[in-house]
């Protein structure tokens, strides 16, 4: 490689970690109730080798409400012992792996013999694309599985390229990697397997049958490691199955007040069949993520749904998406085209088999198939503009693009969504720590937001982190001494010696609390009320 | 096979068309209200409404001057056409019931099963270097943009062009293939009139 395109190649790696790293510990406003959970744990594991149930090394780790995916959180064990545990400790792993996402496609691109402008401009693209760099900014574990998928993509196409079984080796690690570490990558590595099988299914068997014994059992033994725990996982434990049904489309009540438990009559049975039914839901939801104002426009949900927002591309992508398309087909390369299909087809696949509609995270298995699709709209760009025109250019509209994008992600995100990231949790929380030897007993309510009273977080993980409360102590009996957890019931607790809450707003909706004995009021960024910290009279 | 036959038998197999054929009065009562659409678009444009949307995001902006660049009252000009763009996805064609009516009830305007055509013809059209009817497609948004209806009855011209990229793709099948998925196609018809009968 050129030292130019070193040069090159490292100043999109620090324009990537520049976007990820920077002020990470404030965007996003908050530490969410997974990115927590995940915190808390790593910190568990680190000092204990169990997590807060006191398993020892689980496969999954229950927390949330959920059955977290391991990689991410043994990854961010060793940082919590550095930097403690904290909003930095808790997104490091993720913002990492994101920062170096963008140098591993450049390194893909140039392996499938894409010259080196259009790579690093992608490379470039993905650096600074908002969809990719929120996720990596928290803790999302999809970030974690996108890595592991883009090294697997690089390390297989490096085997079809030179055959050596260390490539291969290194495939099967990182897509098991990419399995274990998110819920979308489960489904969709194995049908991207499949693919890339068929795809290249001469190659793949004389490769193969070049392999000697000693390769063949250290693959086999590798391949078994991941995949026999994971099998175990999925058939003999709830881990991955409850996941699987609490996401499920199924659960969407739209769709599951219209299935029929048993049929009324034959024709009920043959015109209104639950099948067609759950696939005329999924194929709406599979549909929806083709439309060009959630790709383009308003996809991320940083903002109000009228409001102005960004899409999960970027706007000037509009402009790549036909002349990359036109590349595309006229270069008449049809291994290219079929990869391309496969990674654009299969990419929303997972996400239109669960809840919730257009979900940005859930779709990061997308982000291959447009990478691959826009290195050959620079490919044009470059070939038929000179240099000096058209880098200019493009460096004009993504600074544009990027201010547009950080004025939403920095400022009108915090202000409407504070609440959903569990907003004033850790400030209540710190409060608490710092004064508990000051109480009897402290309530904490875990129902929060401004929407209505049904929204309940898990303020013990906020209260575990900032009183960097014992693991040890934490697993005998998922305690937090004298904090308890949940709703306030001023009419009754009114009469409770030295008593803290800590109460949403609703807990206390009709009551009539004394002024003097309100001590702190903690609010959303929008203003709203997000907790009222009463303590009770000292009697 | 003939074309104009292939094309009409494509025509006939959709649910929009026939739920219009037997309900002949839905289309001429909902375009003649065009002028109304047209004026009541033009009236709100920038309706108050609108542009109080656009100025929260900017008093919200990280910096006023910022705010003032991107979010003034041309905002709602691309936030329109995106609307536009929005309607004539595949998604409300293939996969969403036709609002006002349009449709049967719950059933999309074109069977599922042409989608995968549709995209394949798209595709012979590129290579092909055909681009009048993908441009005329494109324009097609532009009528939820003027009129601020997203319904099917102004959107027919991107109904056919879906349906003339599906018939450019099946023109291209043996005549053997291309009977054995109209057969599918009427059955998937007959499923669609068999639910609408019995429930």
């Amino acid at each position: 490689m050129k030292s130019q395109k070193i040069i090159h190649l490292i100043i999109i790696a620090a324009i990537s970690f520049f976007f990820r790293f920077y002020q990470l510990s404030s965007y996003p406003v908050h530490l969410s109730m997974d990115e927590a959970a995940i915190t808390y744990n790593a910190y568990s594991i680190a000092t204990t080798g169990k997590d807060e149930w006191n398993e020892f090394m689980p496969l999954a780790f229950k927390s949330a409400g959920d059955y977290k995916p391991p990689v991410n959180i043994y990854l961010t064990a060793p940082i919590t012992t550095i930097f403690g545990i904290n909003e930095f400790s808790s997104r490091f792993v993720s913002a990492f792996l994101g920062s170096l996402t963008p140098i591993i496609l450049y390194l893909l691109l140039t392996l499938l013999n894409f010259s080196a402008l259009p790579s690093l401009l992608t490379s470039l693209w993905l650096a600074i694309l908002p969809w990719h760099i929120h996720f990596s900014r928290a803790s999302f574990e999809a970030i974690t599985a996108l890595f592991f998928l883009f090294t697997g993509l690089y390390f297989f196409f490096k085997w079809i390229k030179n055959s050596k079984p260390l490539n291969l080796l290194f495939f099967i690690i990182s897509f098991s990697l990419s399995v274990w570490s998110y819920h979308a990558e489960r489904l969709f590595i194995p049908l991207i397997s499949l693919y890339l099988l068929i795809a290249n299914f001469k190659t793949v068997k004389n490769h193969l049958s070049k392999l000697s014994l000693k390769w063949i059992l250290s693959l086999t033994a590798t391949f078994l490691i991941f995949s026999v725990p994971f099998i175990k996982l999925t058939f003999f434990t709830p881990a991955i199955m409850t996941r699987a049904a609490a996401t499920s489309i199924l659960r969407e009540s739209s769709l599951g007040n219209s299935l029929h438990s048993s049929y009324s009559s034959l024709s009920q049975q043959i015109f209104d069949n639950n099948t067609y039914l759950i696939f005329k839901h999924w194929f709406n939801k599979y549909l929806s993520y083709f439309d060009f104002r959630f790709l383009f426009w308003k996809g991320m949900q940083f903002t109000p749904p009228q409001s102005p927002g960004i899409g999960i591309l970027m706007l000037f992508d509009i402009i790549l998406f036909p002349i990359a398309l036109y590349q595309l087909i006229h270069k008449k390369n049809k291994q290219r085209l079929s990869l391309f299909i496969a990674l654009f087809l299969l990419g929303p696949f997972p996400a239109s088999l669960t809840m919730n509609n257009q979900h940005p995270l859930r779709a990061l298995t997308w982000i291959p198939a447009f990478a691959f699709l826009f290195v050959y709209a620079f490919e044009f760009l470059s070939k038929k503009f000179k240099k000096h025109i058209f880098l200019p250019v493009i460096f004009i509209i993504y600074t544009i693009s990027t201010i547009y994008s950080v004025n939403i992600y920095a400022s009108l995100f915090p202000h409407y969504y504070s609440e959903y990231w569990q907003y004033g949790y850790k400030e209540a929380a710190q409060y608490l720590c710092q004064n508990k030897d000051s109480y009897d007993k402290i309530i904490v309510s875990d129902t929060f937001g401004s929407d209505g009273p049904l929204n309940t977080g898990l303020p013990y993980l906020y209260v575990l982190m900032a009183c960097d409360y014992p693991p040890t102590l934490f697993q005998q009996k998922q305690q937090t001494g004298k904090i308890q957890y949940r709703r306030a019931d001023w009419p009754h607790d009114q009469f409770e010696n030295n008593m803290l809450i800590v109460a949403s707003p609703w807990d206390i909706l009709d009551d009539n609390i004394p002024e003097e004995s309100i001590v702190k009021k903690i609010y959303f960024k929008n203003g709203k009320e997000a907790f009222i910290l009463i303590e009770t009279n000292e009697k | 096979m003939n074309k104009k036959i292939l094309f009409s038998i494509l025509l006939i197999l959709t649910p929009f068309f026939w739920w219009n054929i037997i309900h002949p009065s839905n289309i001429p009562s909902e375009l003649i209200k065009l002028p109304q659409y047209l004026s009541n678009q033009k009236n709100n444009f920038f309706s108050e409404e609108r542009i109080t949307i656009v100025e929260d995001a900017r008093w919200y902006s990280i910096n006023q001057d910022i705010g003032r660049v991107f979010f003034n009252k041309l905002y709602i000009i691309p936030t329109e056409l995106f609307y536009g763009l929005q309607a004539i996805s595949p998604h409300n064609f293939f996969s969403s019931a036709g609002t006002y009516h349009s449709t049967p009830d719950g059933i999309p305007a074109i069977p599922f099963l042409l989608l995968p055509f549709s995209v394949l013809g798209l595709y012979q059209l590129i290579k092909n270097k055909k681009y009048l009817p993908l441009a005329i497609f494109v324009l097609t948004s532009l009528i939820p943009f003027l009129t601020g209806q997203p319904t099917l009855y102004y959107l027919i011209p991107t109904y056919l062009l879906y349906l003339y990229f599906s018939y450019y793709q099946l023109k291209l099948l043996s005549n053997r293939q291309l009977l054995n998925f109209l057969l599918l196609d009427l059955v998937y018809n007959l499923y669609i009139i068999g639910r609408i009968i019995t429930l």
